[in-house]
Formats: C-alpha cells, structure tokens, sequence
C-alpha cells in the first residue's frame, strides 16, 4: 500500500505590491517553429516588442513607472538590460544573440536601477511567446576568434544532430569524442564529451549519435560537453581519416583550434633533445604526464600514459617516432595529443605497442 | 519544537487538506509569474566554515582560491535570506544528507544540523542516506526534537511495530507536501536515497523501512497532488543524477527535479525532455559541503514550466555570517572545544594530501590511510584495503589540526579483520576494478600490502602482489578493512559474506590521527606518497 498522507504549508510571501503581471509580445514576421526554426546566428537579432503591467484584477497598471529586467534565456541580451515603463507600458526593440530552440525574453520588476528609488519591487514576470532559433552545429558553437570561449559556453547546449552526421570517434576512461562529418575535416567540427564515467556500449566508436546535449563548458581550454544526454539511431558512420599534423600547423594556434577534438596524426616527430631532467616539459611530464614531440622546431605534446604505460619518453629522448595519433586538446596554449589506444603509438623500433604491461616503472 | 511535517500529516489524515483558493489569492490563470526555489544539498555538517583547495571545477563554479574559509550554515543563512527577500513567490528545499562530514555531527548527532537549518527558514527536505548514520531513532528523535521542517520520503514507509522508531518516523516524514504560495501551488515529492543505503535491503532490513518502486510513487503521489490543486509537480530527491534524469525523462507528471547525492553542482541545470510529452525538465544540483546555495527563477504559466533561469552563489569569505546562526554555532563549538580541543595541531602538511590519485590509482591519504590501518597494534595484518570514499576531503597544506582530520574523515568507522583466500582477494580487487570502471577509472579503494593493476577495460585486476610475492589463489591472507564495507557497504559482497570477521573496535580516525602524530611531517619518503601500487589502465 502507498502512503497517501499529504502535508500541507501555506507560506507567507511579501505583501502584494502591483503591478502583478507583466503581458509580453513580440511582432516578429517570423518567429520560427519547433519544425522549422530560424537560424542559429550570433549576431544580432532584432525583436520588436510590447509590454504592458497589469494589476491583480487584471487592469492595466497605468499608474506604474517603473523598469523591468530583461534577461533572454536561453541565449544573450545585447543591449542594456533594464527597460522602463511609463504609465504602465513600453514598446520597443531588443537585440539578442546566440538563441537556440524555444527562446523567450523575460521582463521581471526587481525594483528599478536608481539607487534612490524607494519603489518596493512585487517580482512579476512576464516572457515573450517562443522565438524558435536551430540547434547549433558543432562547427556554429566553435565558431569563435577567441580560443578561450565558445558560442554557448556556460549554457545547457542543444546541439544539432538529428539532421547531421555526428559520429563518435573515440572513447576513453570518462567520455567520448565527437565530429560532425557533414561538414569538412578541420572546420571546428568535433568536441569533446564528458561523460565522467567510461561511456555506454551504445556510444562505440563510430556510432551516429541523433542527439548530443550537455553543459558547454571551456575547460582549461578546450570545449567540451559535461553531464550529456545522448541518442543513437543503431548506425554507423565511418570515422574520419586522422589528420597528419604538419609542423606549421602546431605553430599556428587558428589551425589547430579548428582540429580540436578531432583525431590527428604525428608522422615522425622526435622526442626534443632538451627532455631532460632538469626541464619545464620533464617537470610538467612527471606532474602531468604529457611529454613532447617536436618537428620543424614546432612542439605538440602527447598524453600516453595511461593507454601506453609501458613506453616511457625519457628513454627515446632524441629519437623519432614514426606514428602518434591522437585526439587534440588544448591546455591553455599547449596542444596535447591524447593517445587512446596503444596500438596508435609507434615506437622507435616501429614495434606497436600491446596491452601487455610491467609493473614498477619508476 | 514539534515537527511541521507531523502536524500536517495529523491535519491532512484528520481531512484539513485546504482545497478551494484562498480568497485572498488571486486568480492565475492564463497569466506568467515567477516563482523561486532556494537550492541546498548534501551540506554534510559542513555547519562552521572550512579551508581547502577549491578545485578547478570548484573555480569554474565561483568558488575562487584564497576566499577561504569557505561553507558554514551561517554564511549559507545569510545568502538564503538575502535571496528570499529579493524573491516573490519562493521556496527552500534541500535535497538531503545535511547529516554526518564534520565533528558537529559527531558529538550532537544531528541537532545541530536541523536546529540551523530550520533557523535558515528551510522549507522542506527529502531524507537522504547520512540521515541515517546513527539510526533510524536518532534521525525520529533529532528531526522531532529541532526540525521545523517537512522531512519527505515518497518511496519510504516505515512500518515495522516491532521497531519503535518506525511509528515515531511513520509521523513525521511525509511522502508529499504541498505549498500554497500566494495562488500557486507547488507540489513536492520527496525522493529518498535507494542506492547507498545498503540497510534498507538487509534480511533483517534493520531500519524497518518498507521501499515502494518509485515507478508507482510518482504516478500515484502526483495525481494526489494534482487532485488537490497542484500547479507543479517537483520532486526534491536523493537518488542521484542518472537516476534524476531517468525520473525526468520517463514521468510526464514531473515538472522540476532538485536532486543531490553525487555532490555535483551543475550551473546551469541539466534540461532532460520528456519522452512521452516532449516536456523540457530542469534537474537541477546545486553542490555540496556548503560550498554553494542555488537559485532558480521559474516562469510558470498554466501549470507549465515557460522559462528559467539559475545562479549558483558561492559561500565563502566574502559572506557575513547570519549573527542569530552564528551565535548558536559557538555554543556548540564551545562544547566541542571543550570536549576535543578540535584546534590541537597534530602534525604538519608541507604541501596538500590527496585523497585522490593523480592518474586514478593510489592517492597520498589512501595510501597512508590503509598503511597505518594495517600496522596498528593490535591489528596486524598483511594487507588493508579501505574504500576512498571514507575519505571525505584532502588535507590542505599547513598545519593538521583535529578539526581538519574530521573534515577528512568524519566517518566513526572502525577496523575489522578477516581472513580471505588467495582468490577471495583476486574477486575483491575485480570488483575495486568493476567500480572504479563506473567512475571514470578513479579507484574506489585504497589498498596496503597490495599492488595491482586496475584494468578498467576488462573490470578485473590484474598482476597483483601481495608485498611483492604474486598473489597466491590458495594461500590465505588477513585482511584489515573498515567495517562499512565488511558489512557489505559500497557492494562490497565478498567481504559482506566472510565468516572470519572481527571488528576491532579500533577508530579508523584514531588510527590515522596516531600515524600523523608519530610522522609530524607528512609527506615524507616512503610515507602518504603515491607509489603507483595501484595502476589504473583502460
């Protein structure tokens, strides 16, 4: 038998001060449709509005002067974020960026910007009808100047997938990557997914994934999902070809912020010859394990340790290594290969690496 | 104080439920307003602020370096009642397991806990596991004696006439409450903790809970609720996040999921669509330790969810402790003071200790943890395997205080010893493997007089040592753990179902307070270093 008890609390809340309501429109030609939305843009985006205060009686509160804060969620205001009604009303236009799926703009009174002002704010709130913008892709979410900051970093990101070619390429301990392959190799089209713990079968390399949501975060540079919903359809889409990581390229940060999270290839890079003991790179390898590989005096890193844990980088300083593949993240400026299987790791000898391991390596 | 929750029961079974609008509400329909919930969770007797290191992600949250001290239900009182006066319609909910991770809860057993929180004007919170760390009749006795607040449990029922408790907990923990504010009314279903209370599937089922599936809770208590007027269904849980999401995706009546359990705080909320309405559903963490308090601005319409909006306050330095708060703390603190000298320096830290391993193995604390677990006189063994999670904070550079020791180990576990064979051993590590393969390939367990490879691949272990002899199928080998886990806490089966157990008795904190004292400085060469006897690889 279930408990069917119900408690009950009444809770006072602050003495009703008008107006109550705040009716919102917007006279958009189009404001989109879950089917058929508006593009993802982040530029400006113009919406005309009305708004109208009402009291609890529902009568326009035409005796109300005061400003309401306007937020856009999801997405960004911008323009100044305080609107201010006068007998009771204010129409205009808002400029917003960077919506996706049902986009509404607020209106709430939280009092008014004068610090003088001694109007008791009553908290009501009105929002907008949905404007319906698409889903970003992964290539409109990545499509920043700054490495630092994405389109949507800081937000619950809807990405679009359904109506794409979104593949997982590889797998490791705690998440997944993912590249969009209907758009071109190295266009900023794959990201990382962190899933905290070593992802579902289901999300085997190769799978197409139809959906892909999660919070868009930078982390230490590299964009990546966390906490992410995911659907499959049962498919599968080829991975993409690793791209051969050219020694300009590793100089050139706008080229390799377009391969992050993609899977890149390091032919017969070497070890430098300044991996030492008494080096920043040997102190940053034995902190973090990441270790260096150089070509045309450009420098990339590679993080093999816990795929790779039997081949050991201070004993090939000077050498070069016919393959290193891996999935490109960024560390606040330094690109680092992740290695996520030992077989795409060759040594110098040109023997693969197995999973066959020894114990007490210092 | 009598409970809220109680009398509201007696009120509602009596047929008081207030059904009508009051006269004075006005009328909502077809208008948006905005309603706030307050946020906490899993503040873990995190009561008096404390220092350590904020994380990264900790940075990335607000929580900055060197605000510190950070936490306190002081500091959380005075955000929550800041943000409560610049709020309308609101609530405060949390999300459970205010219970147990610091000294406070140690010696008051709780009262403290509810007596702050109810004087932080908390409005509801669900019973979460910690709740019960010192019985099911402490939990009655604490939350009768200082909750002001609904203790809720949808999927508990406590009816065993032979445990005296159970009629006392049957009284005050409601399954559902409904709030009336100013016209809206918001329905609250409280979802206990299934998956870390290990107690509730005993054989004896020791805390006389009867567990109801939460696929015929929600469906039944949210159609109460709606009969009775609800505008929104939200459930305030301990469940955790997967199965918060599952809950969200799967039950069309939920409109709102505030969740804690896995100490995770998400800013902003996840968004899960429902799969039967298309219905787009904010779960919602907001932390734990007292690190943060969250608020979320809802637009509500209809009975619907139109928008929202989330801010994650940090609770450090920079907060003025609530003073009515902070004055019934220091008559608490005195106590303690008096009783432990909790300031007592014990040793010294030259640099912080980690209770995790820096590539998912073995970790400085664990590792000195499980050392001085198992050379302890009167213990003895060949090996210690402790799981991490005993282990509740690093040590912060600086001095080690007692106070700093039960942050990190607040847990009154003691040591119990066993004799396990040789592929008793190898089935403990598969499944340390097993676990730690769930959790990103960070080891569960921490482990003395053993090295090992955890393949977080295959979920088995692999290459072990048992102090530097391969490890012998048919040899025996004695053990010491800590006693949560040879009771089968955490999954751990192969231990629960040993035959050769002694508890020692012997304080897991004591014994790790002795070796501090013994080292003074930690780390040194050898001693709280990690050494790589646990390789994790996948």
């Amino acid at each position: 038998m279930l408990l069917v008890l119900l408690g009950c609390s009444q809770l006072a809340t602050t003495p009703r001060v008008e107006p109550s309501f705040v009716e919102v429109s917007w006279t958009l030609a189009s404001a989109g449709s879950a089917e058929s939305p508006l593009p993802f843009t982040s530029e400006p985006f113009s919406v005309p509005v009305s708004v109208r205060a009402l009291n609890v009686d529902r009568s326009p509160a035409s005796d109300f002067d005061g400003d309401l804060t306007v937020k856009v969620r999801p997405g960004k205001l911008r323009q100044d974020d305080v609107v201010t009604l006068a007998d009771g009303e204010w129409s205009g236009t808002l400029s917003i960026a960077n919506g996706f799926g049902p986009t509404r703009l607020w209106f709430t009174d939280e009092g008014d910007r004068d610090p003088d002002s001694t109007r008791t704010p009553g908290y009501a709130a009105g929002v907008t009808e949905p404007i319906w913008f698409a889903y970003p892709t992964i290539a409109e979410l990545q499509a920043t100047t700054d490495h630092e900051t994405n389109q949507l970093a800081g937000e619950y990101a809807e990405l679009r997938a359904v109506d794409r070619q979104l593949v997982v390429t590889a797998r490791d301990a705690a998440g997944f990557w993912a590249t969009d392959v209907a758009d071109a190799v190295g266009t900023g089209n794959s990201i990382y997914v962190y899933t905290f713990s070593r992802p579902d079968e289901e999300l085997a390399e190769g799978a197409r994934l139809t959906l892909l949501n999660g919070i868009d975060q930078e982390y230490l540079g590299s964009t990546q999902l966390s906490f992410p919903s995911t659907e499959t359809d049962g498919t599968s889409l080829d991975v993409p070809q690793p791209i051969e990581l050219t020694g300009s390229a590793a100089c050139n940060d706008d080229a390799m912020e377009l391969y992050e999270a993609s899977r890149v290839r390091a032919t017969d890079w070497q070890i430098p010859t300044g991996f030492t003991p008494d080096s920043e790179d040997y102190a940053d390898f034995e902190e973090y394990g990441q270790w260096p590989l150089q070509l045309g005096g450009c420098t990339v890193y590679v993080e093999s340790g816990t795929t790779v844990p039997d081949f050991y980088p201070p004993d090939h300083v000077g050498q070069t290594l016919p393959a290193v593949e891996g999935m490109l993240k960024e560390i606040y400026g330094k690109w680092i290969l992740v290695v996520v299987d030992a077989e795409d790791l060759t040594p110098p000898d040109g023997r693969r690496r197995t999973r066959t391991r020894t114990l007490g390596r210092p | 104080m009598r409970s809220v929750a109680s009398l509201a029961s007696i009120l509602v079974a009596a047929g008081c439920m207030p059904v009508g609008v009051d006269a004075q509400a006005p009328d909502l329909s077809g208008q948006a307003v905005r309603l706030t919930f307050l946020h906490t969770s899993d503040i873990h007797s995190r009561l008096l602020e404390y220092n350590f290191d904020p994380s990264f992600t900790d940075n990335g949250l607000g929580l900055m370096d060197d605000v510190g001290p950070y936490g306190g239900i002081a500091e959380m009182a005075t955000i929550l009642k800041r943000e409560r006066a610049d709020a309308g319609r609101v609530l405060h909910l949390d999300s459970g397991d205010c219970f147990q991770g610091s000294v406070l809860f140690n010696e008051f057993a709780g009262e403290a806990e509810f007596r702050t929180l109810s004087m932080a004007g908390l409005n509801g919170a669900v019973v979460a596991n910690h709740e019960f760390d010192m019985g099911a009749q402490n939990l009655a006795d604490q939350a009768e004696a200082w909750a002001s607040f609904p203790l809720l449990a949808a999927n508990y029922a406590f009816e065993d006439p032979d445990l005296p408790w159970a009629t006392q907990l049957g009284d005050l923990v409601v399954p559902t409450q409904m709030y009336d504010l100013d016209g809206l009314r918001v329905g609250v279903i409280g979802l206990a903790n299934l998956s870390s209370l290990n107690s509730i599937y005993d054989e004896s089922n020791s805390l006389g809970i009867t567990v109801h599936e939460v696929g015929a809770v929600i469906p039944q208590q949210a159609a109460l609720l709606k009969a009775h007027g609800a505008d929104l269904i939200v459930v305030v849980s301990h469940m955790g996040l997967d199965d918060d999401r599952e809950i969200a995706r799967a039950f069309p009546e939920v409109d709102l999921i505030l969740g804690g359990h896995h100490h995770v705080a998400l800013n902003p909320p996840l968004v899960v669509t429902n799969e039967e309405t298309g219905k787009r559903i904010p779960v919602v963490h907001s932390g734990a330790f007292a690190k943060f308090v969250g608020r979320l601005d809802l637009v509500v319409r209809d009975r619907a969810i139109l928008s929202w909006d989330y801010e994650l306050f940090p609770v450090d330095r920079n907060v003025v402790p609530d003073p009515e708060i902070a004055g019934v703390l220091r008559e608490y603190e005195w106590e303690v003071e008096d009783e432990l000298n909790l300031d007592q320096v014990l040793g010294y830290a030259e640099s912080q200790l980690d209770r995790y391993g820096s590539s998912g193995g073995d970790s400085m604390l664990g590792n000195f943890a499980a050392e001085a677990m198992r050379s302890f006189p009167g213990v003895e063994t060949e090996i210690a395997l402790t799981n991490t999670l005993g282990i509740r904070s690093d040590i912060p550079a600086g001095d080690i205080t007692l106070d700093t020791l039960y942050n990190a180990m607040p847990f009154d576990n003691t040591i119990t010893t066993m004799f396990l064979s040789g592929r008793e051993v190898q089935e403990l590590l598969d499944y340390v493997a097993y676990r730690s393969a769930e959790r990103g390939c960070n080891s569960q367990a921490q482990v003395a007089g053993i090295r090992f490879t955890m393949n977080c691949d295959e979920e088995r272990a692999e290459e072990i040592y048992i102090n530097g002899a391969p490890l012998d199928p048919a040899q025996t080998y004695q053990l010491a753990t800590n006693n949560y886990i040879a009771h089968g806490g955490s999954g751990f089966e192969v231990l629960e179902r040993n035959t050769t157990q002694v508890d020692t008795g012997i304080s897991i904190r004591d014994v790790v307070q002795a070796a501090i004292t013994r080292y003074q400085t930690l780390p040194q060469p050898g001693v709280c270093e990690e050494d790589g006897r646990i390789e994790a690889f996948y």
